[in-house]
């Protein structure tokens, strides 16, 4: 049973992953087809040693640059700045944007001891000021850290003179008023536009 | 108005159900016996938060796994369901995601021997006093103290790490963000506090032989934060390692013919004070929703002598909960209106024949 009970212990270093969490895959695991758990140890694996930091806009890519940044068909003067990753994910799937990526990867926190240097900041002021951009776009989270982070952000590409702009934020589309949460209501009203 | 409640699991109280009586309530029982408790369950039933219990779940009757209780009003009906693991919500037999929708179904003040302490303790106790009485009648009041405490709390950490690898720009887009929320707070302050000293004055006058009044003491000048005045004091915030302005500095200053009330206000004189206080708040809730909140009096007479406990009477508009080991006098002032009796013996309710 030792083995097991290490298999288990190591599930837990994974996020979201409890002792009950852990227990419930490690059995599954047992259930499986070998050849099945052999093919998901080895890209887990695979996945890991392959998967660099794109030198450009610091995405997860196996080919460097990334295959986003190479494609020329993409808008080239503007940069959609995002947490992470997986954020790149979620807006590629919409697939309504067409511009570049700068991945940050965290955002500032004095309190989780995560400052400007932590991140890919300085890259992306380079990135900004050696390239003809025309937009950068934050997309950060709408908390606290993703805000600040924003503020900070758009304080150091000011001078540069481009257009800056933040993600909104309100009412879902579709949605009724009338059951929508008071937050966020209050937050669509204070980012009204003109029409 | 709260019109009936359905309970089990809560505190020491037996399951049951009561029906209330439309303006006053009157809730008696030995020390002990539960009247805190069934006080404690209606103001629960309409904020799902406890003015007394830090951890939510001693709510839960000791050996039971969940609390629930039902209330209904005129026309609206809440539930709260809670057990060791989660809570839900639910208005009209829909269920809440989110509290702050479900906070103020049914409105409610809880007046108690311990707001004295609104007066007497420190700032931090008035600070807590004005927010939660402007937050229930502005949800985003609420979002940005919020976003506003988050804000300040990264802040000072940036502010404490400075001198080792500190960055002026991170600073510059926290005052940014300090200003932008501080600013926000303010603003409501200012209009809600305007109101709520005019309902203070008239109350606690009418209360009281002297001449009761206060004031907003505030760090920032004008009620208002710029990068200005952060900029002259950010060596100052450094050294120190702490934001020294904005709406976390501020406090109420309480006088008595204009003088400081700490110092040369009477024991029963603060007790005035605090009641009113409250007072003030239902008043604001009332003019803002055109609905009287439920008031809650815990042994707030016991304190008074006869003569104010006739004027308090006399300032209770809506309808009332008043918990006490002693009847209070009446004279006259609940005649042909709709009155209940309430005794608790070991937490167990029962309703008594009217006196």
């Amino acid at each position: 049973m030792r083995l097991l009970e290490e298999l288990i212990e190591k599930l837990q270093w994974l996020p979201g992953i409890g002792r009950k969490s852990a227990l419930r895959l490690a059995f599954y695991l047992q259930k499986m087809d070998e050849a099945k758990v052999k093919e998901l140890a080895g890209t887990i694996v695979r996945a890991r040693t392959s998967l660099k930091e794109c030198i450009i806009c610091h995405n997860l890519t196996e080919t460097n640059p990334c295959p986003i940044c190479t494609d020329k068909s993409r808008v080239q003067d503007r940069i959609c700045v995002v947490e992470q990753p997986s954020d790149v994910m979620i807006i590629e799937r919409i697939g309504e944007y067409r511009g570049l990526y700068h991945i940050l990867h965290g955002v500032i926190s004095p309190i989780n001891n995560m400052g400007p240097k932590d991140l890919r900041i300085d890259s992306l002021l380079k990135r900004v000021s050696q390239n003809k951009i025309d937009e950068v776009i934050i997309a950060t989270n709408p908390t606290t850290d993703g805000d600040i982070t924003a503020v900070y952000i758009a304080k150091l590409l000011k001078p540069l003179n481009i257009k800056i702009t933040r993600i909104a934020r309100g009412l879902p589309t579709g949605s009724d008023i009338e059951f929508a949460d008071k937050i966020t209501i209050a937050k669509a009203l204070e980012g009204r536009q003109e029409i | 108005m709260i019109k009936a409640i359905e309970y089990q699991g809560f505190r020491n109280l037996i399951n049951g159900r009561l029906e209330f009586a439309r303006d006053f309530n009157f809730i008696t029982g030995e020390n002990g016996a539960g009247k805190t408790n069934l006080l404690e369950m209606i103001y629960y039933a309409g904020m799902a938060s406890s003015f007394r219990a830090r951890e939510e779940r001693r709510l839960i009757c000791f050996g039971e796994d969940h609390l629930r209780i039902d209330a209904s009003s005129k026309n609206r009906q809440g539930t709260i369901y809670l057990d060791h693991t989660r809570k839900r919500l639910s208005l009209q037999g829909n269920e809440i995601s989110r509290v702050t929708d479900f906070v103020g179904w049914l409105g409610v003040v809880i007046l108690s021997i311990d707001d004295i302490w609104i007066i007497r303790g420190s700032p931090g106790r008035r600070r807590y006093f004005l927010d939660w009485a402007v937050a229930r009648i502005s949800p985003s009041y609420l979002g940005n103290l919020i976003a506003y405490r988050k804000v300040l709390k990264q802040r000072n950490r940036a502010l404490q790490l400075f001198e080792n690898n500190g960055n002026v720009r991170v600073l510059d887009a926290l005052d940014e963000e300090l200003i932008k929320y501080g600013n926000r707070i303010y603003e409501v302050r200012k209009d809600k506090l305007v109101a709520l000293r005019e309902y203070y004055n008239e109350i606690a006058n009418r209360m009281g032989l002297k001449k009761f009044d206060f004031s907003y003491r505030c760090s920032a000048d004008d009620m208002k934060l710029d990068t200005s005045q952060l900029e002259r004091i950010r060596k100052r915030e450094i050294a120190l390692g702490q934001s020294l302005i904005g709406p976390h500095r501020d406090d109420l200053y309480f006088t008595i013919d204009g003088r400081a009330m700490q110092y040369y206000a009477s024991e029963g004189e603060e007790r005035v004070a605090a009641i009113s206080l409250k007072l003030a708040e239902a008043e604001m809730y009332y003019r803002l929703k055109q609905e009287r909140p439920v008031l809650l009096l815990d042994e707030v007479g016991a304190e008074l002598d006869n003569f104010k406990k006739g004027l308090l009477l006399e300032q209770l508009k809506g309808q009332v909960f008043y918990a006490s080991t002693q009847m209070p006098g009446f004279n006259g002032i609940y005649q042909d209106r709709d009155l209940s009796f309430f005794i608790i013996k070991g937490g167990v309710i029962e309703v008594s024949p009217a006196h």
